[in-house]
This record gives structure tokens, sequence and C-alpha cells, in this order.
């Protein structure tokens, strides 16, 4: 099966060397054979949506061996798209998740004490896509608008509700179709993901159909590290070797697009991923950009004050949770 | 004689010719071809166009009826369901039934809304599908980790309360299938929805029907006979195939020979990465379910687009030509023509070549012959020619050309004798004509008194100017001549001009006379018109007294201390006129004067730029000579000569030169007696002048017998004076002077009677008996006989006999 897929992904080397990719793949099936016999109990990380280039640092840092030299034996598996990966640190088939940190703030506000051992994600890149121009927030009055069935939706809510807007949510798992078929009136969407595979998909999206929450006031960080306080307390050290394994590896990636992105697709074909090169190498871009605070231009990596209390203040006006959490009780165990 | 030079074989007639005709027939050829490419490209393109239209049409009919078959067995499926709707799991019975009798559906669900059977919980979806084998499985679909309510298949018919057929996707967990899914809402009386019946469709036919397609379309295209094992689908099958493909709502492919790109491709990618508006926009167009045909360039090809869409699932189908492809044909088409044009071109060429060859091939053969005529071998073979066209025309031109030359040459010989008979003749005119005019220089050596130096150079071998000269009785005769025309006429008449100027002037002593005389000669019977101009003179040696006349001639020049045109009165030239009188001219000649004759070819001697000598520089040059004191007639005339040639130069001389230089040079010598007497017109006064002349014979110490002479010839010449000079019974007298220096004595006898010339008197003929003889004429042929010249002129109203003697010292 591993033979199978490595030539698999040979024949499907396209436009890169394949020699490279087909070296990525042994490396990868060697971190896993040699994981099997390390002494130390294997860290699973789940990501919060399957294989594409939002989590590029992860994968890079498996690629390249800097868990390994971490002393980490960590194990990267994505969920399903019907079961999020917090069902799965809930249930402790993962210790490590990614998530949103609204996400992440309403788990901790149903009482799941999550603590952010990573902030990534320094910018928010949510929108809505509508098919008819949009005129501020007052356009989505009424409107019939997707979001994720998974999450990563709170903030919309939240706008929703403290907007009084009365939008009709319709779930969806992945997929876009809902919106190209005009099932719904407009679409919650990633401006790394499901923006550019609506672009993708021949939708002619002007700019005044979309509308980017940071640009209305709402720039709150995105994805960060997450892990129960329990476990962070009983393997604060792993925890932290993962922390600093996994900014090394943003940082191999922010420095190495190239080379990242051809890791990433190994990734993607390795899961079955239903994407292309260009897709991903848009997505790595634009998450990349995503590591920089927008007004410093830093990487820091780290969860910044300001977004929790502006995601405090965003989701308790918006019922989404019922008290603000403090900068401690979601960094510290 | 030069032989011509040859010819290189590549540059004869025949090979350039075979060339011009190949290179033309090439042109029109390349033309045509050009044409017929374009032509066949533009059909090729048609053709394919319309091909892919067609297979795509069949293609779309495929797809409907196979759909409508689906959605026709969902139709009829619904009220089976509705049925058992109380007793939900009998649904796998329905669907089981679904399955055996639509060999078409892979599979079938029906997914009913959350908690529609309280006791099935959440998800309750009877689902029967078929395994790889075909064995019809039946299970429950939804679970916690397939949450069916928020599939596209569910979810979209629902929210747009309308059939739908799905986005193909990839069956994981079935039959490993790329499958679409035809999603029916179930609504109840009350118009709720509370269920969706699906059909699962595999799409393995159509890949398999369009790559079956594609392998025919293909082999039509490039003529070939692959089949699908030769076929490849790697990126270089993109650049040489056409293929079709369908994309479907968003874009995705979901046929397309790259099997990487179905699912996980949209149409769009490739305007992403190589912007392009026109791919963009039949992408846009596909999408929109519109139909045409585009040209775009797709992973690095040009391609030709043409698509359509299939309208009952809103996908849209395309087939991609490589715009090569169709020029690949063309280009066959091309080849075979221009195949065929240089075969024909090869056979054309050989055909002109020995075509031409076998025709021309005469012209070498004339060439040759041609050759040897021109080397003298006239009666030299023509080459055969049997055929009666232009090479027949070319041989008769030939022969006669021959013939003629033949006959030419004969007569060219014959012009070419007579051409030196005649200028041997002319070179003897030429002899005869110099023979008859003076060229002894110094003429009269032994006179210190005259000088003469004269020069004729003709303009042809034989000229029409004339000079001559001679001294009788102390009288220098001068003429000059021109002869109107150049050649033989023009020098007979100057030798006939010549010699009457001789012969009149031989008893005429007045030049007016003698040129009338000479006019009236030639005058007569002058059919022809000719003329000549003359100037004649009679210098008297003795008195320097110049008598002459000028016939139409250049006036001379007289050099001495000056130089001086010589007066002249415009006579007409002579031969003219008959009986034309002829006004005669006189002037002495001072001693030490040179008289310059000349003809006009002097005057008129030109250089190259038409310029004439003229009298200006004649006079110019005899003041130089006056100057450099060339006093010489022959250095004089020479001088002159030199002068003509430095002004004309290279020019070619167009007329005799003709010059004469007189030098009279007279020096008076001391007189050791000179007497005079004057006696009536009285013979009887006869013994007076016997004794005048025994008075002189004595003093100058002459013999009795020479006094006796000469007393006999004067008497003579007196009494000759006095019977004849005076009418009868008029009175007049006779004056006798006699003048002696050391060498000569001279008698002057001289009356004023009527004119009376007595040399004129015939000769006496002494063989007469005394009565028959006329009076007179013995006298004078005494005193012919004693003296040694008698010389009269009438001037001054006076008669003058100058009688000369030289004594002997």
């Amino acid at each position: 099966m591993k033979a199978g897929i490595f030539i698999y992904l040979c024949k499907r080397n396209r436009n890169h060397d394949s020699l490279m990719k087909a070296k990525l793949i042994v490396l990868i099936l060697l971190l896993g054979t040699a994981m099997v016999g390390h002494a130390q109990k294997k860290l699973v990380f789940t990501p919060q949506w399957t294989a594409q280039a939002q989590f590029a640092g992860f994968y890079v840092a498996e690629a390249k061996g800097f868990y390994k030299e971490a002393g980490l034996n960590v194990i990267i598996e994505h969920p399903s798209l019907s079961n999020p990966n917090i069902n799965r640190l809930k249930m402790g088939q993962c210790q490590l998740i990614t998530l949103p940190l609204v996400s992440a703030m309403k788990f901790i506000d149903q009482g799941t004490h999550l603590v952010n051992i990573l902030q990534h994600f320094q910018q928010n890149t949510e929108m809505i896509v509508s098919h008819k121009p949009l005129k501020g927030i007052e356009s989505l009055k009424g409107l019939k608008i997707g979001h994720w069935r998974s999450g990563f939706s709170e903030l919309a809510f939240a706008i929703n509700n403290t907007y009084n807007l009365g939008i009709q949510w319709v779930p969806f798992l992945s997929h876009i179709n809902l919106y190209i078929s005009k099932a719904i009136d407009a679409t919650l969407a990633m401006n790394y993901n499901e923006f550019f595979q609506l672009k993708m998909a021949g939708q002619k999206i002007k700019e005044e159909q979309t509308l980017y929450f940071r640009d209305i006031g709402y720039n709150i960080p995105e994805d960060g590290i997450y892990t129960t306080a329990q476990f962070y307390k009983t393997h604060k050290e792993e925890v932290d070797k993962f922390a600093v394994a996994t900014r090394r590896g943003w940082e191999w990636a922010y420095n190495n697009p190239e080379e990242t992105l051809d890791i990433v697709m190994t990734y993607c074909q390795a899961n079955n991923v239903a994407t292309n090169r260009v897709v991903q190498g848009w997505m790595l871009e634009e998450c990349l950009n995503v590591l920089s605070d927008i007004q410093t231009k830093k990487r820091t990596y780290a969860l910044d004050p300001k977004g929790v209390d502006l995601a405090n203040q965003v989701m308790t006006e918006g019922l989404v949770i019922h008290q603000a959490i403090s900068y401690q009780q979601i960094t510290q165990p | 004689m030069k032989t011509p030079k040859k010819y290189s074989p590549q540059h004869s007639f025949a090979a350039r010719l075979t060339l011009w005709v190949v290179l033309v027939t090439m042109a029109i050829f390349i033309i045509l071809t050009i044409i017929v490419t374009r032509i066949s490209t533009s059909a090729m393109m048609e053709m394919s166009t319309q091909n892919a239209q067609s297979r795509m049409e069949i293609a779309n009919e495929k797809v409907n009826s196979t759909f409508m078959g689906v959605e026709i067995a969902i139709d009829n499926v619904i009220p089976e369901i509705e049925e058992v709707l109380n007793t939900p799991d009998k649904i796998y019975t329905v669907l089981t039934t679904l399955l055996e009798h639509n060999p078409g559906i892979v599979g079938s669900a029906v997914a009913f809304e959350p908690y529609y059977y309280p006791s099935k919980g959440e998800f309750f979806s009877p689902y029967a599908y078929k395994d790889k084998d075909s064995t019809i499985l039946i299970k429950q679909l939804g679970t916690n980790d397939y949450q069916y309510h928020y599939m596209d298949w569910y979810q979209i018919p629902k929210l747009l309360n309308k059939n739908y057929w799905s986005e193909p996707y990839y069956d994981k967990g079935g039959g490993e299938q790329m499958m679409t899914t035809f999603s029916c809402p179930l609504y109840d009386k009350n118009n709720k929805m509370y269920a969706v019946v699906t059909a699962d469709v595999s799409l393995e036919w159509l890949t398999e029907m369009i790559k079956r397609s594609d392998l025919e379309f293909n082999n039509w295209l490039l003529q070939s006979q692959q089949n699908s094992d030769d076929i490849k689908t790697d990126e270089d099958f993109l650049n040489r195939h056409a293929y079709t493909f369908i994309i479907g709502r968003s874009g995705t492919f979901i046929a397309h020979p790259s099997k990487e790109r179905i699912l996980n491709e949209t149409y769009f990618v490739n305007s992403f990465v190589s912007p392009d508006s026109i791919d963009e926009k039949i992408g846009y167009e596909m999408l929109e379910g519109k139909s045409g045909i585009g040209r775009v360039t797709r992973d690095g090809t040009d391609f030709v687009i043409i698509y359509a869409p299939i309208e009952r699932t809103g996908w849209s189908m395309g087939t991609a030509i490589p715009a090569k492809v169709v020029y690949h044909m063309a280009l066959i088409v091309g080849i075979i023509i221009m195949g065929t044009m240089l075969i024909g071109l090869i056979i054309l060429y050989i055909i002109c070549r020995t075509t031409l060859r076998r025709i021309t091939s005469p012209l070498a053969r004339f060439s040759r012959s041609a050759n040897e005529i021109a080397k003298g071998n006239f009666n030299t073979p023509l080459p055969e020619i049997k055929t009666k066209d232009e090479m027949r025309e070319l041989y008769d031109s030939f022969k006669m050309m021959q013939t003629s030359l033949i006959d030419r040459i004969e007569e060219l010989k014959v012009a070419n004798e007579q051409k030196g008979r005649i200028e041997g003749e002319l070179q003897t005119a030429r002899s005869i004509q110099m023979s008859m005019i003076p060229k002894l220089f110094p003429p009269y050596p032994e006179r210190t008194d005259i000088d003469i130096f004269a020069k004729l150079t003709p303009a042809k071998e034989v000229g029409g100017d004339l000079y001559d000269f001679f001294i009788k009785n102390e009288k220098l005769y001068l003429c000059i001549g021109d002869v109107a025309g150049k050649g033989v006429p023009a020098s007979l008449l100057m030798a006939v001009t010549r010699s009457l100027f001789r012969t009149v002037s031989n008893h005429e002593g007045d030049p007016a006379k003698i040129v009338t005389l000479i006019n009236d000669a030639m005058a007569d019977d002058n059919f022809e018109q000719m003329f000549v101009t003359l100037f004649i003179a009679v210098l008297d040696l003795p008195t320097g007294l110049l008598r002459y006349c000028n016939a139409g001639h250049c006036a001379p020049i007289t050099i001495d201390a000056d130089v001086q045109m010589l007066p002249i009165i415009a006579n007409i030239p002579v031969g003219l006129t008959p009986q034309f009188k002829y006004q005669g001219q006189q002037v002495v000649i001072k001693p030490d004067t040179t008289i310059f004759l000349y003809t006009d070819g002097i005057t008129e001697a030109e250089n190259k730029e038409h310029e004439m000598f003229n009298v200006d520089r004649v006079t110019d040059v005899a003041r130089k000579c006056i100057m450099d004191k060339i006093i010489a007639p022959d250095d004089f005339v020479n001088k002159m000569e030199e002068s003509i040639h430095n002004f004309v130069k290279d020019a070619k001389q167009s007329d005799d030169l003709t010059m004469m230089a007189v030098r009279y040079t007279k020096q008076e010598e001391k007189a050791r007696l000179k007497q005079k007497i004057t006696l009536p017109n009285d013979i009887q006064t006869i013994p007076q002048l016997s004794e005048f002349i025994d008075g002189i014979g004595e003093e100058l110490g002459m013999d009795m017998s020479l006094i006796m002479s000469l007393n006999l010839a004067i008497e003579e010449a007196v009494v000759n004076v006095m019977e004849y000079a005076y009418p009868p019974g008029v009175k007049g007298t006779v004056d006798i002077e006699a003048v002696a220096n050391e060498k000569r004595l001279k008698i002057i006898i001289s009356d004023g009677g009527i004119p009376f010339d007595p040399t004129k008197k015939e000769k006496v003929d002494t063989t007469l008996s005394a009565e028959e003889r006329p009076i007179g004429g013995l006298g004078i042929h005494l005193v012919r006989e004693i003296m040694d010249s008698v010389n009269y002129e009438y001037r001054d109203h006076k008669n003058i006999l100058t009688l000369r003697k030289k004594l002997k010292i």
C-alpha cells in the first residue's frame, strides 16, 4: 500500500521534481516506521480540517524531522468533515488540535478547558461571499447563508446576534456546491480556501460581493494550537517542544514556500484530498501572510491579548459565550 | 580570327529555357500549394469542428437517455416507497428491486429527515447498493460520521425543492468509481419534505465512451490506427491529440484524459496560472450552458475548443483539438501536393531538357558551321534539318547567307582589286599632279633678284590647289589657284588650269587677259559647273612692277617692313561665266618685299573647336617673321605651316594647304652708261639712231659685229614703231634710252602712239621668200634673234619696248 502511494505520487508529479517528492514520501514513511519503535508515547495532532496548506507548518515540522529532533513522536491525523477535531480531543483520540480563537473560546465557555500553546495565525481571514452585492452588515439581513457544520462560524453567529440580522444559517460540510447551485444566498468562506475555490469554480465574484470580517472591525486571530489543560499539565515538556517544533516548521515554510508546497501536496495526496497545486499554492501564500501581525508585521506565534479582548467583546455581545474568558484562562492550564 | 567563347552547358539555351519553365511552374505550384493548404486547413478545421460537434451530440444524447432512464426509474419507485412508509424496513426491499431492474443504478437510498421515525433516531436512510461483483447489499447510511443531512445530494434538492443531479464524486467506500447521484425530494400531504430518494449512477461508462470516441476521433484526425492501449495519457498526449472533457457546474473536470485533473481541478485553473480572457470566457459560457467555439492556449498548446452543454445535469462538454493537429492534416495535404509537384517538376525538367536539347541541337551545329564560315570556309556543310519549323527557316537563312557571303566575298575581291588599282592610279595621279607644279627650290639659284618657295599639301591623295611660276623676258609669271572640290576631278581641273596658264601666259603678258582667256577656255562646255579661283600676277623683275588679276581668290599679302594686304578687285572665279572680262591691277613692289600667296586652305584651317586660322593669324605670323627676321621664302612658308599645325593640332586636314612666298630683292647696280635720244616718227632720222648706237657700242667697248647686230635690232624696232605707232600723217616722237651696267645693256623704246605690241607679231617663216613674208615681221624676228629678251608693255599711255643684251665681260 505504501509503495503504491509512492508510485502513485510519482506519476502525479506534473510540474515538479518527482525525486524530491519521492524522498519526502520515503521520509514520511520512515518517520512513521521509526515512531513505532520510539520509546516515547506518541503525540497525536489533529488539525481542524482535511489536509491542506492551512497546516503547512505542521507538515513541514514532521517532514523535515523537527518533531523527531525535539524528541517527539508526532502523528498527524486529520478529522472527518462530519466529526470535528474537538470530539477527537475530548475522546482522547488526539492530544493536540488547531482551532480558531473564537471556536476555542466557545469550547472553553462550554466547559472544555483548552489551553493555547501557540498562536500562528495572527489575522482573521473569514468572509462572506454573496451572489448579490453587499453594502455593509445590514445587507446580510434575512439572507440564507451557508456555514461550516464542523465549526469556525462563531464569529459570524455573534455578528448575526449582535446586529439582529436574522440570518438563516444553512450548515454544510465542505463543498461549495450549495452556493454554486444557488441553494443559498451567501456563504461563509475562508479567503484562502473556499473563496479561491469559488473563483476557480468560475464564479465571477466582484469586490462588492465580499465582506471581510477583519474589514468591519473583527480582526480576531484565527488558528492556534490547543490542548486540554489536563494534558498540558501532565505533558508540559512535550507540549512545549511540540509548539517550538511547529513554530520552526512554520518559519521554514515561510522561508521555503515552493518546497513547502511540495510537502503540502504530498500530504493532500496521501489523504486523498481532491485538490490541485494551484489551489494549495494560493492557500499557502495566504496562510503565510496571516502568520504576521497586520500592524507590526511580525510573526510572534503568541496570542495577542488584544485579540482575546476583541473576541470576548464580540462573543459576549453576540451571546455565543456566556462570559468573558481571561487571557490567563486561555493560555494557562 | 578569334573563335567565339564556348558557353558552359548550364548556360545553354535549352538549360536556361528549362530552368525558366521549371521555375515558373514551381512558382505556380507553390502558390497553388499555399492556396490549397489554406483551403484545406480551413476545411479541416470545419470538418473537425463538425465531427466534434457530432460526437458531442451523440455523447449528450447518451447521457440524456441514461439519466432520463434513472429519473424515470426513481419516479416509478416513489409510489412503492410511499406504500411502505409505514413499514420502513421494507424500503430496503423496494430499493433492492429497483437496483435489480435498473443496471444503470449502482445504489439507491431513501434518506429521511432527522427523527422522521423516532425509533430510528436522527439518521435513517435505507440504502441498497451494488458491490464490485454487482451483488446487491443493503445498509443504513446515516451515522455520526456520515451526517447525510449536510450532504449536497440531500441538502441542495431540499433547499431548492427540486430534483438534483449532484456534482460527480469518487465513491471511496463502495465501488471505487466516479459516481453522480440523482436526488428527488419526497413531500408529505402537507407538502413538507420528509425524505430524499436517491439513485447513484456510475460514470465509468461515460469515461469509457469518451475515451473510445476520442480514440476514433484521433484516428480520424491523425489518419492513424491506434488503439486505446497505445495511448498514454501523459502530458505529451495533450499536445498531440484531440480530447473531450466534461466539467461540472463548479467547473470541476468530470472527464479529462489527464486522470489527476478529474475531480481535483477546475477549468479555470489554467486561466489563473496563464491569464487568458478567452479561455476564461469559454469557461464561463460552458458554466452558463452555452455552445460555442474558441481558440485558446491550454497546457502550452494552441487548441480549438468546441463546447456544448449537457442540459439535463448542467454539465458542459468540450472537445479540444490541437490546432497543430488540424494544421498537421493540412500539412499532409500540402506535403502530398508538394511531393506530387516535385515529381512533376522532375519529369517536366527531364522532358523539357530532353526535348529542348533535341530541338536546339541543330543550333550548336549551326554555330559550328558559322564558326567555320567565319574562318573562311564558306562551303562548310550546314546541319541537316528535316523538320518544317523555325529550324528549317534558320537553315534556309543560313544557306542564303552562305551563298550571299560567297557572292559578296567574290565581289569584294573584285572591288578590292579595283580599289587597289584606283589607289595605285591615284598615287600616280598625285605624282603627276605634283610633277606639274614646280617643286625644285630654289628655282632660280643663279638669280639674286628673286627667290621663290612654294608648298602644296593636298587634303586627299590628289588635290585641287595649284601654283606655278616661270620667268620669261625678265618677267616672273605667278599663278596660284584653288579648284572647287577635291579628289580626282579637282586635280584634273587643276591640271587643265595649270596647262592653260602655261599656254596662255606664253604669249600673253597681261594677267587680266590671261585670266580672261583661261576663263573663256574653261567656261565652254563646263557642264559640271566646276570652277577655280585664280590669282595670276606678272612681276616685272627689272622694275618691280607687279601686274595681277584676281579671280575670286584670297588676297595675297606683301611683307616688307610691314604686312599689307594686296588690294584686289572681286572678280568671279574662273570657269563659271564665259566671256567675262576680268579686270587687272598693278602695283610696284619695292625691293626686299615678300609676296605671300596662299589658298583658302590656310585661312580656313580648323582646329577641333571649329575655329578658323583666318587671315588675321596669317598676318600675325607674317609680322612675327618680320620681328624674327625670318625673310627667306622657305623659312617663311615653313614657319607659316608650323603655326597652322600648332593651331589645328590633331584636327583632320579638311582642305589642301598651298602657300607660295616670292622674295623680290632687286638691287640697283650702278649704271655705267645712261644715254637718251628722242627722234620724230620719221625714218629719215634713222642715221641719228645709228650714230647713237654706235656711240654707245664704242663706249661700252663692244666689238664691231655686236655693234652692227645691235644697230640692226634697234633700228628694226624703232622703224617698226615709227611706221605703226602713229597713224599715217600724225607726227609723233620715239624715245630711245640706253642704260648699261657691268652686265647688261638695256634699250627702252617708248612712244605715245596707239598701243601696239610688236612682240605679238607672228614669227617670221624664214622658209618663205622675201616677197611672201608679211611686212615688218622679219624685223621683230631679227630683234628677238639678236637681243636676249624683248619685252613690251603699255604703260602710262605709252608703248614701252624693252630690249636687253648681256655684255660680254
